[in-house]
């Protein structure tokens, strides 16, 4: 169950590193794609990271 | 920097790493399991570090900073798609590997495949697969040293001196040891990527932006996607074999067996993830601050057709010390990335195209076949990179779209209980084909992307003809690994 839940988060998180810069952020000069890119990066690492430890 | 420090920088190269790669010799058994996979006793730092080093290359130093330079910051979500599908990817199948090493000893991947499909023609199909799409990513390796030894230098160090050299490296460096020797240079040389990455950007702002600082409206269009060049197709025609990157190479997938208990394999995982997070925003926030130069009149502009010249040019204009430091970066990058798929593509050949009609090689004879065909490899390499053949980008990403059409074919050796040597075989036939058809024919039917065809069609074949195909004895041993 908690696997499943893993994949579906990183599914979302993977279509949503395709959809928000492409139709969100589009067009906006700045850092704004920058930082969401690394952020949501980071965020699915520290996913991982607690997926990991939960994960016997 | 002139020639005479070129060298120098290169000689100090060398000595340290091959004293590293005599010193690990030491912890070889001379058979084949430990030679290309540790026999499973690497620790979490010499797996993390071998596994970021394997992986980030040439492509991250030269590639990538010129993509982010001439294209903008399409090339960091680019290179950040592959780095979330890495960790994805290597959550859900990176245990299994791991268990199958240690319970079945398999240290080959396409080993792997061929047990689960019930044939070692499977093994044979995707090893020669691996051989035509490696040799040019090898080679783009190769390239990447040569340009930033001929952009350091000036043109004073030669591009076919660069191109020996870096082979001579990458081939004692695999040889001396195997795994041993490239995963403890792999450790010296991460490092060394990592440490020059955050010297070079500091650098870097110093020279460039001390009293105005860095401001990235100045790069207009640059800063978002779509623009110019990232258009949404083109995006994902780039990403898509990226995201698979972790599961379709094997000397990245022959990482995966040498840890040597579950708390070394996750450790591997999360440190590669904080070295790759950090080394890829280091490389295009390098590119960018470059471009941010160029635009203010203090570094040259350089086109998008020679955008792999932005690093060499960078390393022509620091001081000394520095151009050093970048200079061996780059081939530590490079040669840590040849030696691994060398060492992947000896095994490969040993173990599953000359195995699957020998059966009588002996242990020794194995890893001294193995050592002969790294030479031939390298060999082979150096005559694809002396021709110069094309940009970095594009070659890595053609030896990832070959790669491609194994995906099905891995996924569901672990996913999906159907499926046999016909399926696994006829994937790879056809995903080839339609790879290399659309990639010279520069064809994307209906709009959608070439590398997205392949992978759809290639899927599909598998389904296909899985449906109606008898399964072989043993699946549930790759089903709940």
């Amino acid at each position: 169950m908690r696997r499943r839940v893993f994949a579906v988060v990183s599914v979302i998180i993977v279509m949503l590193m395709y959809l928000v810069p492409f139709y969100g952020l589009n067009g906006m000069v700045g850092p704004q794609t920058l930082l969401f890119w690394v952020l949501i990066s980071a965020a699915y690492l520290a996913i991982v990271f607690i997926a990991l430890r939960g994960d016997g | 920097m002139d020639a005479a420090f070129t060298y120098l920088a290169l000689a100090i190269f060398l000595i340290i790493g091959t004293a590293v790669a005599l010193i690990s010799k030491r912890y070889l058994k001379r058979e084949p399991k430990d030679f290309y996979a540790a026999g499973g006793r690497f620790g979490t730092l010499l797996a993390s570090l071998s596994y970021a080093a394997t992986t980030y290359s040439a492509f991250m130093f030269i590639g990538l900073v010129g993509l982010a330079y001439s294209s903008g910051i399409g090339a960091l979500g680019f290179e950040l798609v592959y780095f979330v599908g890495t960790l994805f990817l290597l959550f859900f199948l990176a245990p299994k590997y791991w268990a199958l090493h240690k319970k079945y000893g398999f240290y080959s991947p396409a080993e792997v495949l061929s047990e689960r499909y019930g044939s070692k023609v499977v093994g044979v199909a995707v090893t020669l697969l691996c051989l035509v799409a490696l040799i040019p990513y090898a080679s783009a390796q190769v390239i990447g040293i040569a340009y930033a030894a001929e952009g350091a230098s000036g043109g004073a160090v030669p591009y076919t001196f660069a191109v020996v050299l870096a082979l001579a490296l990458a081939l004692a460096w695999s040889i001396i040891a195997g795994i041993w020797s490239v995963g403890w240079t792999d450790v010296f040389q991460g490092l060394l990527m990592l440490a020059t990455g955050v010297i070079m950007v500091v650098w870097v702002y110093q020279w460039g932006f001390s009293g105005t600082g860095f401001d990235m409206t100045k790069l207009g269009s640059l800063t978002f996607v779509p623009n110019q060049i990232w258009s949404f197709a083109y995006f994902l025609n780039l990403t898509v074999p990226w995201f698979f990157f972790a599961v379709t190479n094997p000397q990245v997938v022959q990482r995966l067996f040498a840890p040597k208990d579950r708390g070394a394999l996750k450790g591997m995982m999360i440190w590669f993830g904080v070295y790759g997070l950090l080394f890829t925003f280091l490389v295009t926030f390098l590119g960018l601050m470059l471009r941010g130069m160029s635009v203010e009149g203090s570094f040259p502009l350089i086109a998008f057709a020679s955008r792999d010249s932005v690093t060499p040019t960078l390393l022509s204009l620091v001081p000394l010390w520095l151009g050093m430091l970048g200079l061996v970066a780059v081939i530590a990058a490079s040669v840590s990335t040849i030696d691994a798929i060398l060492l992947s593509l000896s095994c490969l050949s040993v173990n599953d195209l000359l195995g699957a009609y020998r059966q009588d090689i002996s242990k020794k004879g194995g890893v001294l076949a193995g050592r002969a065909v790294i030479v031939i490899l390298a060999v082979a390499c150096a005559l694809f990179a002396m021709a110069r053949p094309g940009l970095i980008v594009d070659l890595s990403v053609l030896s990832s779209a070959l790669l491609l059409p194994q995906v099905p074919v891995i996924l569901g050796a672990f996913l999906w209980k159907k499926g046999g040597r016909f399926s696994a075989v006829a994937t790879i036939a056809t995903g080839f084909m339609v790879a290399i058809s659309l990639y010279f024919l520069k064809m994307n039917p209906l709009g959608v992307p070439m590398n997205v065809w392949t992978l759809l069609i290639a899927s599909l074949a598998y389904v296909l003809v899985a449906m109606y195909e008898r399964v072989p004895e043993g699946v549930e041993r790759f089903l709940e690994a």
